[in-house]
C-alpha cells in the first residue's frame, strides 16, 4: 500500500531531550494501570469509566535506563471531544496546551476485547503522523470471551509496533519497554483514504489552518477532517478559535455540502468505519458461539431492578457494620494512647500555658481527629474493593432509573459516589458530563453526599448519642445509614429543583459501558488506603494541628480572673465570645455557644468540628487523667444543668453536618471548576441555609414530641 | 520552666501557626484546588508534572 504523501517513513528520532509519550485510549481500558506499572507511581485507577479526568505526568524508564516521559490522558471515544475532559486528551494531542509539550510518541492502549470498537480512536490518532505504539491490553479477558486476536496480523495491517499485553498482571511490560526505547519506531503504514469528493474539502482546509492558524502539517490535516465531521467548529476549536479565513472556508464546504443534500460529514465517518471494519474481521477470530460469560449471569442479579437495590443496601449495610466493628479496636487503641501521651506530657512539665498547649491544643485536637483513622481507612478499603471489581458501575446502572426521574444525568453517577470519598475529587469527575447545565446541577449537589469528613462527626454524635452498652449495633448501622441516605437524598432533591427552576434542560440519557467484573487489584485497594492514611495524617499534622494550636488560644485568651472555673475561662475567651454571639442563631437548633465554636471553625473542614471539641471539651475538664471526648460530651451540660448533647442535639447536629457546606477546599474547587464566585457562594448559602432549616425542624419537631 | 516564659513560649507558637494558616491560605496555587488533601493526584504525580515543561 502506497504511503500518503503527508507521512515519511524516516526514522524518528526523539533527540536529545527526555521523549514525551502521550498515553491514550477509551475509557477504562487499562490507562492508569499500565500508566502505575510504567512509572512506578500511585495514580487512582478503578474498574469504571471515567477515573483519569486530567492529564498525569510521571517518568518512565526505557530498557537502557533512559528516562522517558508518560502523559496519562483521560479516556476518550474519539478525537471529537464532548466533554472536558475529553477535551484535555485532544487539546495535548493537536498540541493546543500551552502548559504541555506536544508528545514526541503515541503510546494507544486498547481493550482486546472491544478491538472494532477502540480502533476508531486508534484510527484519528494515526492521522497525527506520530509515531505510535499499540499496546493491546486485557488479551487474558479476551481469551476467556473465546476471541483470538492476531497481533501479528493487526501489526501488519497498521504498520505499528502492537504489543500484547495484560497490565492489571504486569505482563508483556518488558516488551513495551523495548518498544519504547526504540530510536526509530516506524511511522503508521495508513490504512485509510479520505473518499475522494472530501478529499479537496480536507486539502484547503488543512492547507488554511497551516496559513493562517499557524497549525504544523500533519496536525493541520487532522484538524480538517475533525472540523468536517463535526457540525459545532466552535467546540472543535475549543480554546484556539479559528482564523476568519479558515471558518469562511469550512462555512463554505458545509453549505455547499448542505445545498448538494449529501451527508459527507457522514460519509467520511462510515469510511472510517469501514476501513475499521475491515481491519477487525481480519485480526479477531471467534471460537464459536459463546454463552453468556459469567459478568452476563452475576449482572442479571445485581442488575436486578429488585435483587440490584437489595445487593446495593447489603453492600451498604456490611460496609458500615465493619466500620463500628472492625475499627474497634483500633481506635480504642489510639484514643488509649493519646490520653496517656497528653498525660505523660503533663506528668513532666510543670503547670503553664505551654503544658496546656501541648494537651489540651496538640494531643487533644489533633488525637481526637486521628482516633477515626481505622474507620476512615476500612470506608476506603470498601470503596477500592467495589471500584476494582467493576461493582461500582452497576451500582451507576440501577441508580440511574431514580437519577433520570430527578433529571440528574446518567454520567453524574460516578462524580456523585466519588463524593462519598470527597467532594473534591467528584466534582473535578464532573468534566465527564458533556452539558454544561447538567454538570453544573452535579457540582452543586455532589457535597451534599456524605463525605469521608463527615464520618468522624457523624461517628463521635452516635457515641454521645447511643452509648455501647445500652444500645445495639444495628441501631447505630441504622442511623449511619439514614444520615448517608439523608445526605443522598437530598442531592436528588436539590438535582430536582435545580433542573426544574435555575438550570432547566431535557432528561438527559445516559449511556454507560459495563466493564468485566474482574477479582479485586488488592494491591492498588491496598495502596490507595495507604495513601489515604497519609493524607489524613498530614492533614492532621499540618491543617488541623493549626488550627488547634490557634483554637486553644482562642479559647485560652483573654485570661479570666484567677479563681474562675475551666468554664468561665472558656465563656469569657475569644471563642466563647464567638459562640455566644452565634448562640442566637442556633439555640432554636438546640446547640449552645460550645458547640458553636464548632460550627464556626469547622467552616474550614468538617472534621475540625471534632479537633474543636476536643480542644474545648478538654480546656473544660478539670481532671488531671484526660476523658474520653466521647465521655466529656456526656458530661456537658446547659448553665441550668440540663444535658447539652441529648439524643435530639446530637440528631439535629447531625443532620446539619449533613447538608452544611462547611468546606473552604470544595469551595475553592466549585469557583476553579464553575470559573467564579456566583455558583460557589450560592451553594454555599443554600447548603447551610438547608442545614438550619432541616436542624431547626427536627429539633423543635422532637422537642415538641417531648423528647 | 516558669509560667511566665511557658505563656511567652505558647504565644510564640500560636502566632507562628497562625502565620502559617494565613500564608498557606492566602498562597496563589500554580493548580488551584484541593492541594493533594483529597488525593484526586499523588504528590509524586504532582511532582512528576512539573518538571515536563513546553519546549
Amino acid at each position: 500500500m502506497a504511503l500518503p504523501s503527508h507521512i515519511s517513513a524516516a526514522p524518528v528520532s526523539a533527540g536529545s531531550r527526555t521523549p514525551v509519550y502521550a498515553l491514550v485510549g477509551n475509557p477504562n481500558c487499562g490507562k492508569s494501570t499500565l500508566f502505575n506499572a510504567l512509572t512506578g507511581l500511585k495514580q487512582k485507577v478503578g474498574n469504571y469509566p471515567g477515573v483519569t479526568v486530567e492529564k498525569k505526568v510521571g517518568t518512565a524508564y526505557s530498557q537502557h535506563g533512559q528516562p522517558i516521559t508518560v502523559i496519562d490522558l483521560p479516556g476518550t471515544y474519539s478525537l471529537a471531544a464532548r466533554s472536558p475532559d475529553e477535551a484535555v486528551t485532544r487539546d495535548v494531542l493537536l498540541g493546543r496546551r500551552s502548559d504541555t509539550a506536544q508528545p514526541d510518541r503515541i503510546l494507544c492502549i486498547v481493550d482486546a476485547t472491544n478491538l472494532e470498537r477502540n480502533l476508531y480512536l486508534v484510527h484519528q490518532i494515526l492521522d497525527l503522523g506520530r509515531p505510535v505504539i499499540l499496546v493491546m491490553n486485557m488479551m487474558d479477558l479476551a481469551a476467556e470471551a473465546g476471541l483470538n486476536v492476531r497481533v501479528a496480523r493487526l501489526e501488519k495491517e497498521l504498520g505499528i509496533p502492537v504489543i500484547a499485553c495484560e497490565a492489571v498482571n504486569g505482563k508483556g511490560l518488558v516488551e513495551l519497554r523495548v518498544a519504547m526505547s526504540r530510536s526509530d519506531l516506524p511511522l503508521a503504514r495508513h490504512a485509510w483514504d479520505v473518499p475522494a469528493p472530501i478529499a479537496p474539502a480536507v486539502s484547503e482546509l488543512a492547507a488554511s489552518l497551516v496559513e493562517h492558524d499557524r497549525k504544523l502539517p500533519l496536525i493541520a490535516r487532522a484538524e480538517a477532517l475533525l472540523l468536517l465531521t463535526d457540525q459545532d467548529s466552535v467546540r472543535v476549536a475549543g480554546s484556539t478559535p479559528l482564523s476568519p479565513r479558515t471558518a469562511e472556508i469550512l462555512h463554505g464546504w458545509q453549505q455547499r455540502w448542505a445545498a448538494e443534500g449529501t451527508d459527507w460529514a457522514g460519509t467520511l465517518v462510515n469510511s472510517r468505519y469501514e476501513a475499521i471494519g475491515r481491519i477487525a474481521s481480519e485480526v479477531v477470530l471467534r471460537a464459536g458461539t459463546v454463552g453468556p460469560s459469567l459478568s452476563d449471569k452475576i449482572d442479571a442479579v445485581v442488575t436486578h431492578a429488585v435483587w440490584g437495590w437489595l445487593v446495593l443496601g447489603c453492600v451498604m449495610t456490611l460496609l458500615f457494620i465493619s466500620i463500628f466493628t472492625l475499627a474497634q479496636a483500633p481506635m480504642d487503641w489510639i484514643g488509649t494512647h493519646t490520653a496517656l501521651l497528653a498525660d505523660w506530657v503533663k506528668s513532666r512539665m510543670p503547670e503553664g500555658d505551654l503544658r496546656d498547649l501541648i494537651t489540651d491544643g496538640a494531643i487533644g485536637g489533633v488525637g481526637s481527629v486521628v482516633t477515626f483513622l481505622p474507620q476512615i481507612l476500612i470506608l476506603f478499603f470498601f470503596i477500592g474493593l467495589l471500584e476494582s471489581t467493576g461493582y461500582m458501575a452497576r451500582a451507576a446502572f440501577i441508580m440511574d432509573r431514580l437519577m433520570s426521574r430527578v433529571g440528574l444525568n446518567g454520567k453524574s453517577f460516578i462524580p456523585l459516589l466519588s463524593s462519598y470519598a470527597c467532594a473534591i475529587p467528584g466534582i473535578m469527575a464532573t468534566r465527564t458530563i458533556e452539558d454544561a447545565k447538567d454538570r453544573l446541577v452535579t457540582i452543586l449537589v455532589a457535597p451534599l453526599m456524605s463525605c469521608s469528613a463527615r464520618l468522624p462527626v457523624y461517628l463521635l454524635m452516635i457515641a454521645a448519642l447511643l452509648p455501647n452498652d445500652r444500645v445495639s449495633l444495628g441501631a447505630k448501622v441504622g442511623i449511619m445509614l439514614l444520615m448517608y441516605a439523608l445526605g443522598t437524598v437530598g442531592a436528588f432533591g436539590f438535582a430536582w429543583l435545580f433542573k426544574r427552576t435555575l438550570l432547566k434542560g431535557a432528561p438527559p440519557l445516559m449511556i454507560m459501558e459495563l466493564p468485566p467484573y474482574r477479582l479485586p487489584g488488592l494491591k492498588d485497594v491496598a495502596l490507595q488506603m495507604l495513601e489515604r492514611a497519609g493524607i489524613f495524617l498530614r492533614r492532621a499534622g499540618t491543617v488541623i494541628l493549626g488550627i488547634s494550636i490557634v483554637l486553644w488560644f482562642l479559647a485560652a485568651y483573654p485570661k479570666a480572673p484567677a479563681g474562675a472555673t475551666p468554664t468561665q475561662q472558656l465563656a469569657q475567651s475569644f471563642a466563647g465570645r464567638a459562640g455566644h454571639a452565634l448562640e442566637p442563631v442556633i439555640k432554636p437548633l438546640g446547640f449552645d455557644w460550645q458547640i458553636g465554636i464548632g460550627l464556626i471553625s469547622s467552616f474550614a473542614a468538617r472534621e475540625v468540628f471534632v479537633s474543636t471539641m476536643g480542644v474545648v471539651f478538654n480546656a473544660e475538664s478539670s481532671e488531671e487523667n484526660t476523658a474520653p471526648l466521647r465521655d466529656a460530651l456526656k458530661a456537658a451540660r446547659w448553665p441550668d444543668g440540663r444535658v447539652l448533647f441529648t439524643p435530639l442535639v446530637c440528631l439535629s447536629l447531625m443532620v446539619f453536618y449533613v447538608f452544611a457546606m462547611q468546606c473552604m477546599s470544595t469551595i475553592a474547587v466549585v469557583k476553579r471548576e464553575t470559573n467564579g464566585w456566583k455558583w460557589p457562594v450560592f451553594q454555599t448559602l443554600y447548603m447551610t441555609g438547608t442545614a438550619w432549616v432541616l436542624s431547626f425542624i427536627v429539633y423543635q419537631t422532637g422537642h415538641a414530641l417531648g423528647f | 520552666m516558669n509560667p511566665q516564659f511557658q505563656s511567652f513560649a505558647a504565644l510564640v507558637v500560636v502566632a507562628l501557626a497562625a502565620a502559617w494558616l494565613v500564608r498557606r491560605s492566602l498562597a496563589k496555587k500554580k493548580h488551584p484546588g484541593c492541594g493533594g488533601d483529597c488525593g484526586c493526584a499523588s504528590s509524586e504525580v504532582k511532582a512528576a508534572a512539573a518538571k515536563i515543561a513546553r519546549p
